[in-house]
C-alpha cells in the first residue's frame, strides 16, 4: 500500500534536511551540505507491513511554488494522503509563506479532501529565550496556530514544533507515520498482550531503519515518566548507529542490567526492533530473549507480511 | 562537579593533608580566544560546542575538579601584550602541576608562539621541570594534510627555540585537538594520566584483565567528563576511543528509560549497571559500572553472550582492585 506524502514549505525551511535525517541516516550537522531541491524529489520508503511512504519533497523556491499551484496542481495534490507543511521560524517573508500555505491547502481540499494536514513549526532551536518569555516556544506555537487555523479550509491541522538538533523531529515524524499504519490497532493490542505475558513494565516497537516509534505500551500505576522518554530513544539509537558505522560494525542488540531492572533492545521482525524494560530482579535474560523470539513469529504476520 | 557527596568530602579531607605544592593541577594557558574556556565547558559542563561561539573573555580564574582530585584551572588569557606577569603563578605551580597550552591553529601562529615562549620563561623560572602539553587547537577547519604540516612546522619552531634557550625538549608534548570531535577528550585524558596516582598499576590491572578475558581493549572511563583514567597497554586506536565516548553517551541516554524506577527503598540510585552491546561482525562491547562515576568499557572480538558470567565475574574482581588502587571509597556497595 503506497501512501503519498507531500512535503512542502519555503526554500531553506528544512524539508530535505528532515528527510535526510529520518530516512537516510544523516547527522544534523551533515545537513549543512544539502543544496536547494530542484523541482520535486520523489522517494519511496518501505515502512512496516506493506506500507510504502511515497514522499514528494517539493523544492520551495518561488518559481517552483508558482508552478505547483498552477500547471502542476492536479498532478501534485491528487491522491495525497498527507500534507506536511514546514514553517521556518526565521523566515524573512512570513506573509508570503502564509499565502502559499493557504493556496496549497485550498488545492488539497479540492483534490484530496480526506487528506491529513501537519504543520511543522521548524528550527525552534533558533528561538532565543528572552527574559520576558515573549518569544518562548509555546508562544511562537500559539501565534502560528492562531494565524494558520482560519487558513486551513475544512482541515484541522496537527501542529508540531521541531528542530533537527533535538528529538522533537522524531516525535513529529513518529506521530505522522503512526497515523498511516493500516493495522496499527491490531499491532497495539498484540503488543500490550506481549507486555503482559512477559511481565514487562514497558515495551516499545520501532521501525528498523528509521527507528521511528511504531507503538508503545507501559504498565499502569507506575510513576509517570516524561511521556516523550521513548521518543528520545529513537534519536539516541540512531546517533549511536552512526558511531557504529564509523568502526564498520553495525549495531545489532543492546542489553542493560542495573539492580532489579533490565532492558533489551533486540531485532524483532524483518522491519522492526523491540525494546523491553523489565522491573523484576529474578527474571533471567535468557527467558526474556526467549519470549521475544516467540513473539517474533507472531508479529511477523502483523508487521512484515504483505496484506493487500 | 560530582553529585557524589560522601566521596567528595572524603577526598577533600585527604587532600587537605597534602601540601599545596604536591596537589595535582592542570593549568590551561594560551592567548585570548584560543579556546581554553570552550574546551573546559564542553568537557566539564557538557555544553554544546555551538554554545561556545559567543563566549566572552574570561576575566576570573575558573576552577574545575576532576577524578583523583585533580584541579583544573582556566587562566584568563588577557591579551597578547600582557601575559601572565600579574597572576601570582607561585600559587598554582607545584611539583604536580602540568600546563595545557592552547594554540589556535587558525590564528596568527607567530604571535601565539611568542606568548608561549614568554610563558615558558616565566614558568621555568619558578618550576623548571613543568611539563607543557601543547594543544594545536581548532583543527576542525583544516584538511588532514594541512594538519600534519602545521603540526610539524610548529613542533620544529618550538624545539629550536627551546634548544636555543637550553630548555629540555622532553618537557613538551603535542596534541591535535578540536571541540567539534572527540580528539579533545583523548588529549585531556592523556594529560590527566600524568597526574592520576598509580596510573601504571591501573594499566597493569587492565592489561591482565584483557589477557584473562580475551578482550581487545579495556578502558576505565569517568562517565561525567567522558575522559578515561586509564587503559591497557595494547595499541591504542583513536577511532575506538571515539566509539567508547559514544557508548558512554548511549548508556547515559538509555538509563533515562528506566531511571524513574531507579531508586531503591532507601532512595539511593542503583549503580551496578552492566551492559552488553552486540555489533555485527561478531564484535561486542561490554560495560561494567565500577562505582557511581567510573565505568569499565571493554571491546571484544567475539560473541560474548556464551561466557558472559565469567566475564562479569572477572570484571567484578578487576573493579575491586581498581577501586583499591584509586582509593575511592566504595559508594556502590550500600545498595
Ligand atoms: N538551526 C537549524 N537549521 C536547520 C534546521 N533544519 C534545517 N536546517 C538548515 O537549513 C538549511 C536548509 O535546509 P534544506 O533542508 O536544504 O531546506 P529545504 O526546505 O529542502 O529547501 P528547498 O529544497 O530549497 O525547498 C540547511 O543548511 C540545514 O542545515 C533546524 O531545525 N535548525
Ligand atoms: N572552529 C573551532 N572553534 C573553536 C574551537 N574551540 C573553541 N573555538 C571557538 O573559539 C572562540 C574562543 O573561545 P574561548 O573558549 O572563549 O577562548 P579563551 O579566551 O581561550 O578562553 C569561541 O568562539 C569558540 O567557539 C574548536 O575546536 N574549533
Ligand atoms: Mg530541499
Ligand atoms: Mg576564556
Amino acid at each position: 500500500m503506497k501512501k503519498k506524502l507531500l512535503l512542502m514549505g519555503q526554500s531553506g525551511a528544512g524539508k530535505t534536511s528532515m528527510r535526510a535525517i529520518i530516512f537516510s541516516n544523516y547527522g544534523a550537522a551533515e545537513t549543512r551540505r544539502l543544496g536547494a531541491t530542484m523541482e520535486i524529489e520523489h522517494s519511496s520508503i518501505p515502512f512496516i507491513g506493506d506500507l510504502h511512504l511515497n514522499i514528494w519533497d517539493c523544492g520551495g523556491q518561488r518559481r517552483f511554488m508558482n508552478n505547483y499551484i498552477t500547471d502542476q496542481k492536479e498532478h501534485l495534490f491528487k491522491d495525497a494522503e498527507v500534507l506536511i507543511y514546514v514553517f521556518d521560524v526565521e523566515t524573512r517573508d512570513q506573509a508570503a509563506e502564509f499565502k502559499y500555505y493557504e493556496d496549497c491547502v485550498k488545492l488539497l481540499s479540492q483534490f484530496s479532501p480526506t487528506a491529513k494536514v501537519f504543520c511543522l513549526i521548524h528550527k525552534i532551536d533558533l528561538i532565543k529565550q528572552d527574559s520576558r518569555k515573549t518569544s518562548s516556544v509555546p508562544n511562537v506555537l500559539a501565534n502560528y496556530k492562531k494565524t494558520l487555523g482560519p487558513l486551513s479550509q475544512h482541515f484541522t491541522p496537527v501542529f508540531y514544533t521541531t528542530s533537527i538538533w533535538s528529538y522533537t523531529l522524531y516525535q513529529a515524524w513518529s506521530d505522522i507515520a503512526y497515523k498511516l499504519i493500516p493495522n496499527i490497532t491490531m499491532i497495539e493490542n498484540q503488543l500490550k498482550q506481549f507486555r503482559q505475558l512477559c511481565g514487562a513494565s514497558r515495551v516499545v516497537m520501532f521501525e528498523k531503519s528509521t527507528f521511528l516509534v511504531v507503538s508503545h505500551t507501559q504498565e499502569h500505576g507506575k510513576p509517570n515518566p516524561e511521556d516523550d522518554v521513548f521518543v528520545r530513544i529513537s534519536e539516541t539509537v540512531k546517533t549511536y548507529r552512526q558511531a557504529c558505522s564509523k568502526i564498520r560494525a553495525p549495531l545489532v542488540a543492546i542489553n542493560i542490567r542495573n539492580g532489579p531492572f533490565s532492558m533489551f533492545l533486540e531485532p524483532f521482525t524483518e522491519t522492526t526492533y523491540v525494546l523491553v524494560v523489565m522491573n523484576d530482579p529474578d527474571v533471567e535474560a535468557a527467558v526474556v530473549k526467549l519470549n521475544i523470539s516467540s513473539a517474533r513469529i507472531h508479529f511477523v504476520n502483523l508487521a512484515d507480511i504483505q496484506h493487500t | 562537579m560530582y553529585q557524589d557527596q560522601p566521596e567528595e568530602q572524603l577526598q577533600e579531607e585527604n587532600y587537605h593533608s597534602i601540601d599545596n605544592d604536591t596537589k595535582p593541577k592542570i593549568l590551561l594557558m594560551g592567548p585570548p580566544r584560543s579556546g581554553k574556556s570552550s574546551i573546559l565547558m564542553v568537557i566539564f559542563e557538557k555544553r554544546d560546542q555551538l554554545e561556545t561561539v559567543y563566549l566572552q573573555p574570561t576575566t576570573d580564574i575558573v576552577e574545575y575538579t576532576m577524578y583523583g582530585g585533580i584541579e583544573v584551572y582556566d587562566l584568563p588569557g588577557i591579551s597578547y601584550e600582557h601575559d601572565y606577569q600579574f597572576i601570582d603563578l607561585n600559587l598554582f605551580l607545584g611539583e604536580n602541576t602540568v600546563i595545557v597550552f592552547v594554540i589556535d591553529t587558525q590564528d596568527d601562529i607567530q604571535k601565539s608562539l611568542h606568548y608561549l615562549y614568554s610563558s615558558m620563561d616565566l614558568i621555568f623560572s619558578i618550576q623548571p621541570n613543568t611539563q607543557f602539553n601543547i594543544f594545536l587547537h581548532k583543527i576542525d577547519g583544516l584538511s588532514e594534510e594541512l594538519r600534519q604540516d602545521i603540526n610539524q612546522e610548529i613542533q620544529h619552531r618550538i624545539f629550536s627555540h627551546m634548544d636555543y634557550e637550553g630548555y629540555d625538549n622532553s618537557l613538551v608534548q603535542f596534541y591535535l585537538t578540536s571541540i567539534y570531535n572527540k580528539s579533545i577528550y583523548e588529549a585531556m585524558s592523556r594529560v590527566s594520566h600524568k597526574l592520576v596516582p598509580n596510573v601504571s598499576t591501573l594499566e597493569n590491572i587492565l592489561t591482565s584483565f584483557c589477557y584473562k578475558s580475551n578482550l581487545d581493549k579495556a578502558y576505565l572511563f569517568d562517565m561525567d567528563s567522558k575522559l578515561f583514567i586509564a587503559t591497557d597497554s595494547f595499541p591504542f586506536a583513536s577511532q575506538y576511543h571515539q566509539f567508547c565516548c559514544s557508548t558512554i553517551g548511549l548508556m547515559e541516554d538509555l538509563t533515562t528509560m528506566y531511571s524513574e524506577y531507579q531508586l531503591n527503598q532507601s532512595g539511593e540510585v542503583f549503580s551496578h549497571q552492566v551492559a552488553t552491546i552486540h555489533l555485527d561482525a561478531n564484535y561486542s562491547i561490554f560495560t561494567f559500572q565500577v562505582n557511581k562515576r567510573l565505568m569499565l568499557i571493554c571491546m571484544v572480538r567475539d560473541n560474548i553472550s556464551k561466557n558472559l558470567s565469567l566475564l562479569e565475574f572477572n570484571a567484578k574482581k578487576v573493579s575491586l582492585s581498581l577501586k583499591k588502587v584509586l582509593n575511592f571509597p566504595d559508594s556502590s556497595t550500600k545498595d
